[in-house]
């Protein structure tokens, strides 16, 4: 396996585990996990809570 | 403990734009009623904590919907410190009608008294320190959008919920006091002492809540009552809302002066509505302003739009230099083929084709936010109940329409503000039918591979979609739990105004960003199991640049495409999987189509991959397969939106079912139509099941509903009974 190979795993592992880990982010939070920021009270059956204008 | 504030108003009168100045939040602010259907939370800036709730807007305290249920169950059971009564001052006196309830709850209130620049612009006024003292609770004149007076109304919120005193009422006719004293007097120690005057109120009124609740006491009022109505020659709570109206008339006289308006000519809203809520030129001026819209941004003929343009740069640059030097990258660092792969197909060629339309969607999204802002989507929903109610659909059932334009799930949620529970559910299994965001990447699409990027496409999704909808609405009701009349439609349209800037820019950049978000998390998981599954074959074996002639994807693709052989692309199955992943995201048909194709010719993104789609469908073939994915089965998150509003996965199943069949069925005529029109010989199955199709929708659109005529009986029946 090359200096490239690995780079490139590496690269893809990073982009996997952050798009799997801001999905599960969102859905823990009550957003929406198709993305929608519009969507995002009720998606996961909870009110969203906004605390000091941070979502 | 932290103070407890509750916002509650009439519907558009402001409530989220002062919720977000007071917590500093960005909830979604739309000029229409109906944008804030659950309550939201926040803290108010500037005090200990104090937690403020946005609750949706209603007319009364004797609510129809369910987003009207989830207001009154707050404000009576969660028992608020404090209730921020939010009126709009240009519309007065009906927005009082509310208040005169929230005060009879003895909630300390504080009202809030909004807009008042545009009464002051108008040349009128209201004395709020009269008003303060005629209603018996503190009185803030703001303006929401300008943050006029709210760190006012924080201070008096504060002091007013510290001192926990109980606002004062405002009395009707003696006639009705008397009434209400006795109604209190049966429910004295049943209900809780401060709201007595609320629940006697709605007791008299026939409050069906309060009435199931307290039926023996409403029982014992019931000689008093019918006294009274026999009296006044109406139903007591015509009577009830007379009496509050009389009141209101006492409290305002004096204190409002009326902007010098014309009554002849009207506001300048009341002008522009003549012409764009006329009755014959309304929709022509709607479907013009469409195509104005969708013309200005994809473009027709020789004429380049502005987000095809926009769109025409991002894809060359992600073409070159992004991924000639990645490629580049890649040999000079003896990177493997399958990685190197991996990055030009699922990377560039999958989530590279779903960014490169992020221009033109932020062009549309940016139309859409302006004509939002400026009050004229409220008109089309106007102009639009006319046509629905003549297909047997509220004119309310267009509001979650409008929402779904932006994502289905919102739309489908939106639904909840139609109080026929016949009409929500026939509009809950319809709303997807109408191009959300993520669909616009599909229309793009077709529109730039086979119609030489011409915006007609783009509209005809759009009127299509609306004209499946009133198909569903004929359809549906001949359903026997569907059945029905609609529900009368009453809607209060929003002045005109300049649209806001700083809400326009966030609201497109709010959409633009949920879209690259999509791209960078679900797309991009999608695109590399796709990449994997179109470049390995059974045996794991990596089949390089030829991969989708013996890879998994293509051994399952091919054995699906047959079924959408009558609608011209079954031979493709490259395109079917784009279907089913469409499933997960609608965008991600793009990105699958991309990935595929760039797996044949690596490195490839954007219009590169367009010329591929153009050389194996035929321009009617790929409207049907626009079509297909328009109307059939939406993304899983509206599907589960679906289930939530529909409340069963045997109705939701069904809905979907319908979805598929429906989109299967108009999008093998139009296949068929499309072939004839373009001179071209469609296939056989394709001519077969159009005719079966048309055959099958006409008979379901002509053929009597054979339920209306039963529960018009029955109605008739039920009226007698209770008469």
């Amino acid at each position: 396996m090359s200096t490239g190979d690995i780079i490139v795993l590496a690269v893809v592992l990073v982009l996997v585990a952050g798009a799997i880990y801001s999905l599960v982010r969102s859905h823990r939070s009550g957003k929406c996990s198709c993305g929608c920021e519009d969507c995002c009270n009720n998606c996961c059956s909870s009110v969203l809570k906004i605390e000091d204008g941070k979502n | 403990m932290s103070m407890k504030v509750a916002l509650a108003g009439n519907p558009n009168c402001g409530k989220t734009t002062l919720f977000n100045k007071l917590t500093g939040a960005s909830q979604r602010v739309g000029n229409w009623p109906g944008v804030t259907i659950d309550k939201k939370v926040g803290r108010i800036r500037g005090t200990d904590g104090a937690e403020l709730v946005d609750t949706p807007g209603i007319y009364s305290l004797s609510p129809y919907s369910p987003e009207e249920i989830v207001t009154r169950n707050f404000l009576l059971e969660e028992n608020p410190d404090v209730i921020i009564n939010i009126v709009d001052a240009t519309n007065i006196e009906r927005n009082l009608f509310l208040t005169l309830q929230i005060l009879d709850i003895g909630i300390p209130t504080v009202v809030a008294l909004n807009m008042m620049d545009a009464v002051a612009k108008n040349g009128g006024s209201v004395d709020a320190k009269a008003l303060s003292e005629r209603l018996g609770c503190p009185v803030v004149p703001i303006s929401a959008l300008k943050n006029d007076g709210v760190k006012e109304l924080i201070e008096t919120v504060i002091a007013t919920g510290e001192s926990k005193k109980a606002p004062g009422f405002v009395k009707m006719s003696d006639g009705i006091e008397g009434l209400v004293a006795q109604a209190a007097s049966e429910l004295s120690g049943k209900v809780p002492e401060k709201s007595a005057r609320w629940y006697a109120v709605k007791l008299i009124e026939n409050d069906s809540m309060v009435c199931e609740k307290f039926s023996a006491e409403r029982q014992n009022l019931t000689g008093p009552i019918t006294t009274t109505e026999n009296d006044c020659d109406d139903d007591i709570d015509a009577i009830i809302s007379d009496a509050r109206y009389n009141a209101i008339g006492d409290i305002v006289d004096g204190i409002v002066v009326r902007p010098d308006i014309s009554t002849s000519e009207g506001t300048f809203s009341d002008k522009v509505d003549r012409i764009v809520t006329h009755r014959i030129w309304g929709i022509p001026i709607f479907i013009g302003v469409l195509a104005i819209v969708f013309l200005g941004i994809i473009g027709f003929g020789d004429i380049v739009g502005i987000g095809t343009y926009l769109t025409d740069l991002l894809n060359d640059y992600i073409e070159d230099p992004i991924g000639t030097s990645l490629v580049q990258w890649c040999i000079d660092n003896n990177v493997s083929e399958p990685l190197t792969g991996l990055i030009t197909s699922a990377l560039i060629g999958g989530v590279g084709a779903v960014i490169g339309f992020l221009p033109q969607m932020l062009v549309l999204f940016l139309a859409l936010c302006i004509l939002e802002d400026i009050g004229y989507m409220a008109r089309i929903a106007f102009v639009m109940d006319r046509v629905f109610r003549f297909f047997g659909l509220s004119g309310k059932s267009f509001i979650p329409i409008l929402v779904g334009t932006g994502c289905g799930v919102p739309g489908i949620m939106a639904t909840r503000t139609i109080e026929s529970d016949r009409d929500r559910r026939i509009t809950a299994m319809s709303v997807t039918f109408i191009p959300c965001g993520a669909k616009l990447p599909i229309i793009a699409l077709i529109a730039g591979a086979l119609f030489d990027n011409n915006g007609f496409v783009a509209l005809f999704a759009y009127l299509l979609g609306i004209v499946v909808i009133l198909m569903s609405g004929i359809i549906l009701k001949k359903w026997k739990s569907l059945s029905g009349e609609p529900a009368p439609f009453i809607m209060e349209l929003p002045p005109y105004h300049l649209p806001s800037i700083f809400g326009v820019i966030k609201g497109t950049l709010d959409r633009g960003w949920a879209f690259v978000k999509k791209a960078g998390t679900i797309i991009l998981l999608a695109a590399i199991v796709i990449w994997f599954l179109a470049s390995f074959d059974w045996s794991f074996n990596y089949l390089g640049a030829d991969a989708t002639t013996e890879s998994i994807l293509q051994s399952i693709g091919q054995g699906i495409c047959v079924i959408f052989q009558p609608l011209g692309w079954g031979d493709h199955w490259e395109l079917t999987v784009g279907s089913i992943t469409g499933l997960i995201a609608k965008e991600n048909l793009v990105g699958t189509l991309g990935t595929l194709f760039a797996i044949d010719d690596p490195g490839d993104a954007g219009e590169e991959y367009w010329e591929i789609l153009a050389s194996i469908v035929t321009p009617a073939a790929g409207l049907a397969f626009l079509v297909f994915n328009l109307l059939c089965a939406p993304c899983f998150a509206a599907i589960g939106a679906m289930h939530r509003e529909l409340g069963s996965w045997k109705a939701t199943g069904l809905a979907v079912l319908y979805q598929c069949v429906l989109a299967y069925a108009v999008a093998a005529i139009i296949y068929v139509l499309g072939s004839f029109i373009d001179g071209k010989s469609p296939e056989v199955s394709g001519i077969v099941m159009a005719v079966i199709a048309v055959i099958c929708l006409g008979y379901l659109l002509i053929a009597k509903d054979p339920f209306l005529q039963n529960r018009s009986s029955a109605d008739k029946s039920e009226g007698a009974e209770s008469a």
